[in-house]
């Protein structure tokens, strides 16, 4: 077993949002997480699964401290990041790469490409020489594959994918030991995302570098990661291993995740086997009593209303937060 | 397929064909601004205003306050160089002109440039903290922005004496606040864009992210209010030099020789029409320049 | 044989923009028969929005088309405004991506749904109101008489999309323009929309038009694949799906990661980028990026050629 790179100890981050309408306005904490454990080990690649609005961004915020938690601890190598100042804070950046979803708006347009690579090197590295920075960016930007003569270009003359290879390579450039990943390829098309993908994996296995990669996409996820977890309306409702995972998932909202993935395959489309979810994400303002799936689970009862599950380890490995599996 | 080695680069790529050298937003920018034809015949009338202002009052042989006994109050006429006439003193019109043009056109872009400077750092400081800090320096601009410009401008002037250099301190000091605005504005969006949070999560300081993530990405609107500003700043001059509070004799500005020529309108119509013309045209010139910036800047140009 | 519903004939796009003239469609040769639902599958950029924007006469300000378009045997493209509004709306209508920005945010879903019908029929005031909540529960949005009185806004993504479909569908077109429907949606939601337009194919006739070669799998009986502004390959889906003639529909498929691949192993997929509108290569537009190219493919244009499954390829690759 490697040694445990990031540990995540009861994670609540709250935003004070206005209720609407009346005189006089109350503040109601929107809890976008709430109360979330893991670890991510050495080398390890953990995804991160859910819709639209259930706080998985957040999440990636608040571990790179750009969000302040509201609760819990970020235990960094040992070292809760949480009560770091800002200067300490800082220093541990360097370990700590991100890539976001937007490939255009994640890179300052009035910057090269060379520029934008290098910014981390002349942050972190700044007794380097600028033929050695130099070096170091055209190294970097031959391992994500990018020509070599786009060094003093800009970013709006590149395509989604390009762009998300320039933020590959800014992420990666100092060797961190992780890289968050918000959403890397859902902007991208068909053929890149592929490509970016491909990338991705080389790069981790090359280098040894853990991941945490968040996306709505489990196809994705199923391909660049071991360990898997769902989330819903802020809440882990199941992490698994991969094959545990997409061979037999527990959560009813695992089961309804995997079996909406589309697939170009015609006989797949059974519409039998088809798990399809009735209504939408509630609000994280007035998140459902009990378990917070139960608005829309097939299989809720009175009981679910009531109290709300844990996650508890199951016999095929899988830890699930469900009262009926 | 051959894992990682297999992806990298496949040559045969649409873009990047020969281009060494990126054309950034800046170089599209100035390609557009030379098509547009009104910006660049301005840029090219204010460049001989400018050229003129500055040779005009060290070369031309009758100097600004000289008195030419022969021609007082005289007409534009070709004898002696008096080209644009003599005021009710004798002095040589297109001399003083020129000089005036000098302290007008000078003072419109230092004082601009004060502006500038305390505006968009003020501005970009207050968007990028937010919260309580943020809402207070901005309510600061408020304050002051109530108070009327030129009744400010005034009692600075008063208080701290007539003098060249404090006057564009002055004017700059009150202009500022429109900018500050502009760019908290400006601000307040593009820290919300995700290469501001990347450079966060690179552990970059604040100084740095101002100045080489929000700024440059700010300034877009800023340049076309600062073309616009400097006109507005030569303008506030006149006043002052009207209301007596500007130049002092025997320098000159356009607005001094307009509220002079104004006295005279009846006998000496030259010594109004001249300077007003030349402060018409240098006002229209920076506006069809700050058009042409506008249109050449425009983000929605900028997408693919 | 009867006619087509929509006859598209070499039909042409351009954009004059501040970089040169862009050839955004460049010659699309297809039909849509009653009954049919066809996809118009591509990547960013291949054209195939401004194929159903210059359908429709949408395109922006400094976009142009050429070609032919015939409705029920009528020319429609570049047809003045007045007979593109008749048809519009009512004989034809088209739902957009984003749901949000197709509707007014200052008006009930109720009032802006009616005025649809009071624009383009002559029924009595009850009689529209009668219609409108039809055509809601035929979206299947739950509660519609209390979504009647809300606002745009107070909807989520889903119903709003629903809501879209429902204006659509109001005066019962011959034909049914999607465009990217699900794209904005999450994927329990999409499942939901994608459902809903099976049931939908019972009604009317559906272009769908998508980068997701998932939602058209389960849809449409015709597939129409782009790339850089051409049709590279179009036929029965199930031609296209089992037995994909044109390299660039073989690497598409290939390239979604399915449940059954190995996750170890890197995905296939194709190199380098789709090429820019201003600088299209000579000869096929797939061919810098083609693992099978030869050099006939980077001199001459392939043509769309075949009867039911057409394909524009110089080669003929084994199955």
């Amino acid at each position: 077993m490697s040694r445990t790179l990031l540990r995540v100890e009861n994670l609540k981050v709250y935003f004070p949002t206005r209720t609407e309408g009346g005189i006089r306005r109350r503040y109601v904490p929107l809890k976008a997480v709430d109360d979330v454990s893991f670890t991510v080990a050495e080398g390890e690649t953990v995804g991160i699964v859910g819709e639209s609005g259930c706080g998985k961004s957040t999440l990636a915020r608040a571990i790179l401290q750009l969000i302040k938690a509201t609760r819990g601890r970020i235990v960094w190598q040992g070292e809760d990041l949480t009560r770091l100042d800002r200067k300490a804070m800082n220093e541990k950046r360097r370990d700590l790469g991100v890539v976001f979803q937007d490939p255009l708006s994640s890179l300052n347009p009035r910057m090269t490409i060379g520029n934008i690579i290098a910014e981390p090197l002349r942050r972190f590295r700044s007794e380097l020489s600028r033929e050695d920075i130099n070096a170091a960016v055209l190294a970097t930007m031959q391992d994500v594959g990018l020509n070599r003569e786009f060094l003093n270009r800009y970013p709006h003359e590149f395509s989604g994918g390009q762009c998300q290879r320039v933020s590959i390579a800014r992420a990666m450039i100092l060797r961190p030991k992780l890289v968050i990943c918000d959403e890397p390829v859902s902007a991208l098309d068909v053929s890149t995302r592929t490509q970016t993908i491909n990338l991705l994996k080389g790069l981790q296995r090359k280098h040894g570098i853990s991941i945490i990669f968040i996306s709505h996409d489990l196809s994705v996820v199923r391909i660049v990661c071991t360990r898997i977890i769902v989330m819903y309306l802020g809440h882990f409702v199941e992490i698994a291993d991969r094959d545990t995972l997409f061979g037999s998932p527990s959560h009813p909202y695992s089961q309804a995740l995997l079996s909406a993935i589309p697939v170009p395959d015609l006989h797949s489309q059974d519409d039998g086997k088809r798990v399809i979810l009735e209504g939408e994400l509630p609000s994280p303002i007035e998140p459902p009593s009990g378990c917070v799936f139960r608005t829309r689970c097939p299989i809720a009862t009175n009981y679910c209303i009531k109290r709300e599950p844990v996650l508890a380890p199951r016999e095929n490995g899988a830890r699930v937060a469900c009262h009926h599996v | 397929m051959s894992g990682p080695a297999a992806m990298g680069y496949r040559g045969g790529d649409g873009d990047a064909v020969g281009e060494l050298q990126g054309r950034s937003l800046w170089n599209d920018a100035v390609a557009r601004f030379r098509r547009h034809r009104a910006a660049m015949a301005s840029l090219w009338v204010l460049g001989v205003i400018t050229v003129l202002a500055v040779l005009v009052p060290e070369f031309w042989p009758n100097s600004l306050d000289e008195v030419n006994w022969d021609y007082i109050q005289s007409p534009p006429t070709t004898e002696n160089l008096l080209w644009f006439g003599t005021d009710v003193n004798g002095r040589d019109m297109f001399s003083r002109t020129f000089y005036g043009a000098r302290i007008s056109l000078t003072i419109g872009v230092l004082t601009t440039l004060v502006a500038l400077i305390v505006g968009v750092l003020y501005g970009a400081i207050a968007g990028y903290r937010g919260g309580p800090a943020g809402d207070i320096m901005m309510r600061v601009v408020d304050v002051l922005y109530s108070l009327p410009t030129l009744f400010f401008i005034i009692i600075l002037v008063t208080i701290f004496g007539n003098n060249f250099l404090l006057i564009f301190i002055c004017i700059g000091a009150v202009e500022w606040l429109t900018l500050a605005r502009i760019v908290r504005g400006q601000t307040l969006s593009i820290k919300e864009k995700e290469y501001v949070e990347s450079a966060r999560a690179a552990g970059l300081s604040t100084p740095t992210i101002l100045l080489k993530y929000i700024i440059p990405n700010a300034i877009g609107p800023v340049i076309v209010y600062v073309t616009l500003l400097i006109p507005i700043n030569i303008i506030v001059e006149s006043y002052l030099s009207f209301l007596g509070l500007g130049v002092q004799e025997p320098f000159t500005s356009w607005g001094r020789l307009i509220s002079q020529g104004a006295n005279e309108i009846g006998t000496a119509p030259w010594l109004l029409v001249i300077p007003a013309a030349f402060l018409v045209v240098t006002l229209f010139c920076f506006n069809f320049i700050g058009d042409g910036l506008r249109d050449s800047l425009d983000p929605k140009e900028h997408t693919r | 044989m009867t006619a087509p519903l929509l006859h598209c004939e070499n039909l042409h796009v351009r954009f004059r923009t501040q970089d040169g003239e862009v050839l955004a469609v460049n010659g699309v040769d297809f039909e849509v028969r009653r009954g049919d639902c066809v996809g118009i599958v591509g990547e960013s950029g291949s054209g195939k929005s401004q194929t159903a924007m210059a359908l429709l006469g949408l395109l922006a300000d400094n976009g142009v088309s050429s070609g032919s378009v015939r409705f029920r045997r009528k020319e429609i493209l570049n047809a003045p405004a007045e007979q593109l509004n008749r048809i519009r709306g009512s004989r034809v209508a088209m739902i957009f991506q984003d749901p949000m920005s197709a509707l007014t945010p200052f008006m009930r879903i109720g009032r802006q749904l009616c005025e649809v019908l009071q624009e383009h029929t002559a029924m009595s005031r009850r009689e529209i109101t009668a219609r409108v909540m039809e055509v809601l529960e035929i979206v299947q949005i739950p509660e519609p008489k209390r979504r009647f009185e809300m606002y745009p806004h107070q909807l989520s993504g889903g119903q709003r999309q629903r809501v879209m479909i429902a204006q659509a569908l109001l005066c019962k077109p011959d034909l049914l323009i999607a465009d990217e429907p699900t794209t904005a949606l999450d994927l329990t939601i999409q499942a939901q929309i994608l459902d809903f337009f099976k049931s939908l194919k019972k009604r009317t006739t559906i272009v769908i038009i998508t980068h997701d070669l998932g939602v058209v799998a389960g849809l449409c009986n015709r597939v129409v694949v782009m790339y850089a502004g051409r049709i590279v390959e179009q036929g029965p889906i199930e031609e296209i799906f089992m037995g994909p003639q044109h390299p660039y529909t073989r690497a598409l498929l290939a390239a979604v990661p399915r449940p059954d691949w190995d996750p170890d192993k890197p995905l296939p997929m194709i190199g380098g980028q789709p090429p820019l509108a201003t600088r299209l290569p000579k000869g096929c537009s797939f061919a810098p990026r083609c693992a099978h190219a030869v050099d006939r493919c980077r001199q001459e244009t392939p043509e769309l050629r075949g009867r039911q499954h057409l394909k524009a390829c110089h080669l003929d690759l084994p199955q």
